[in-house]
């Protein structure tokens, strides 16, 4: 089994909800429609489920972790979201889901441009809460994730 | 390559930052996690604005060694472009690290998927990553070492034992390990069903190229364990500890911790016994350090013999 091959399919995984489904709750792997090699890899995860779900789980929390950390080089955007009420976790979350469960890695200005732009996009459909509500006792996240 | 002798050491993890007080300890050596203090990928600079006084008033008082979670070492994209390439090798220079250590999981750039990507224990992996770490390694200009990894499920298409792919890779590399013994305590719980053995793993790596050893903590949740580095060393750890330092001489033993509430069973703890477990731990490591090399054979107590 071509070693770029698993990778390749393991981030296809990580990326897209009905692969996660597939792979840690006993679907049939040929139900992905994405080739033979593939499907051997995806049927590998899916013969340990709690262990791919775990793994899964630790992807998508780095992902809110690295997006609240990358706030912090956009200092005045952070705070505004720590001092906005939002749960500030979730939102992170939500960003995560609609980045498309993207890794920037140690690209944090790109990371930080694509979160503020999500931030912008939230306010601008009025999803925040009250402006009334009040601010979160929250502390940012580590200045780096990791 | 030279691997010097330093002894009983803490990770500066900037999870730590703030309330730990690392500059009032006598540390043999201070580990320097390259991701948390490098400057972004995307952007100019080396070392984070914050990040370059504390590293520089660090680099005063304590030897530095050089450690990374997601440089990039093992992934597919060309070697030139990762974050070990571009910002660890000259931190590395930049901090004369005596050597850099970084883990054996895929990730390019790219860094949530890192700890559930270990790496594919198969032949081919053997050669193409042997090449890589090798040509890694030559940039460093000083050893460079692999961290044995805790994880939940192997890679698949795997075709031998992690010990057994990890000795093949040394030998192809030329490189170094990173003994990482509760690492090896995690994946022997969590996988002794499928025949994980501690001594066949300690008996096939090379131990002579062990040049640092990683001591941490962790818990069981949901019936796994996990490497969580927010307890004291478990009891088990501190006995593999004696036993990989009778047999092998690495450079340092290095403690890992990033929280400042550890857990004591079903207790939280606050702070301030946070740091009484920290420096309670340090203090065994280097008791179990000077009763295999002696007491005069760590960086502080030499110089105090002297």
């Amino acid at each position: 089994m071509d070693a770029r091959l698993v990778w390749d399919t393991w981030r296809r995984v990580l990326n897209d909800d009905r692969l996660v489904e597939l792979v840690t709750h006993g679907g049939r792997a040929e139900a992905a429609g994405l080739g033979g090699a593939a499907t051997a890899v995806l049927a590998d995860y899916a013969q340990t489920p709690q262990q791919t779900d775990t793994n899964i789980g630790m992807y998508r929390r780095g992902l809110v972790r690295n997006a609240l950390g990358a706030l912090s080089h956009v200092p005045l955007s952070q705070r505004l979201l720590y001092t906005s009420g939002l749960d500030v976790e979730a939102v992170a979350a939500d960003f995560a889901r609609t980045h498309g469960y993207a890794d920037d890695g140690p690209n944090f200005w790109r990371l930080a441009e694509a979160f503020v732009a999500y931030l912008a996009a939230r306010h601008a459909a009025g999803l925040e809460c009250a402006p009334d509500a009040p601010a979160r006792d929250a502390e940012p996240a580590a200045t780096v994730p990791g | 390559m030279k691997v010097p002798r330093l002894g009983v050491g803490l990770q500066f993890n900037p999870e730590l930052l703030g309330w730990f007080p690392f500059f009032d300890q006598s540390l043999d050596a201070l580990e320097v996690l390259f991701d948390s203090v490098m400057a972004p990928l995307d952007g100019p600079g080396l070392m984070l604005p914050s990040m370059t006084d504390i590293v520089r008033e660090a680099a005063t008082r304590f030897p530095i060694t050089g450690h990374s979670n997601y440089g990039g070492d093992f992934g597919f994209d060309d070697l030139a472009s990762t974050a070990a390439v571009r910002r660890h090798v000259p931190l590395a220079k930049k901090l004369s690290v005596p050597w850099v250590s970084d883990h054996c999981f895929y990730s390019d750039a790219s860094w949530s998927d890192v700890w559930s990507s270990p790496l594919q224990f198969s032949h081919a992996e053997v050669e193409r990553l042997g090449a890589r770490a090798r040509a890694l390694q030559s940039l460093y200009g000083v050893p460079l070492a692999h961290e044995n990894a805790a994880y939940y499920r192997t890679c698949p298409g795997s075709e031998m034992p992690e010990e057994e792919f990890l000795a093949r890779l040394l030998e192809r590399s030329g490189t170094y390990l990173h003994l990482d013994l509760h690492n090896l305590y995690a994946n022997a719980l969590n996988h002794h069903g499928s025949g994980y053995l501690i001594a066949r793993f300690l008996d096939t790596i090379p131990l002579d190229r062990v040049i640092c050893v990683h001591m941490a903590g962790g818990r069981w949740i949901d019936g796994q364990y996990h490497d969580l580095h927010d307890t004291k060393v478990p009891e088990a750890v501190w006995d593999l500890l004696d036993d990989v330092l009778s047999r092998a001489r690495p450079g340092a033993v290095i403690f890992e911790y990033e929280t400042e509430a550890l857990r004591c069973g079903r207790e939280t703890l606050d702070t301030a016994r946070t740091i009484e477990v920290i420096l309670a731990d340090l203090d065994r490591g280097r008791t179990a350090w000077d009763r295999a090399y002696g007491p005069a054979s760590r960086q502080t107590t030499q110089k105090e013999a002297a």
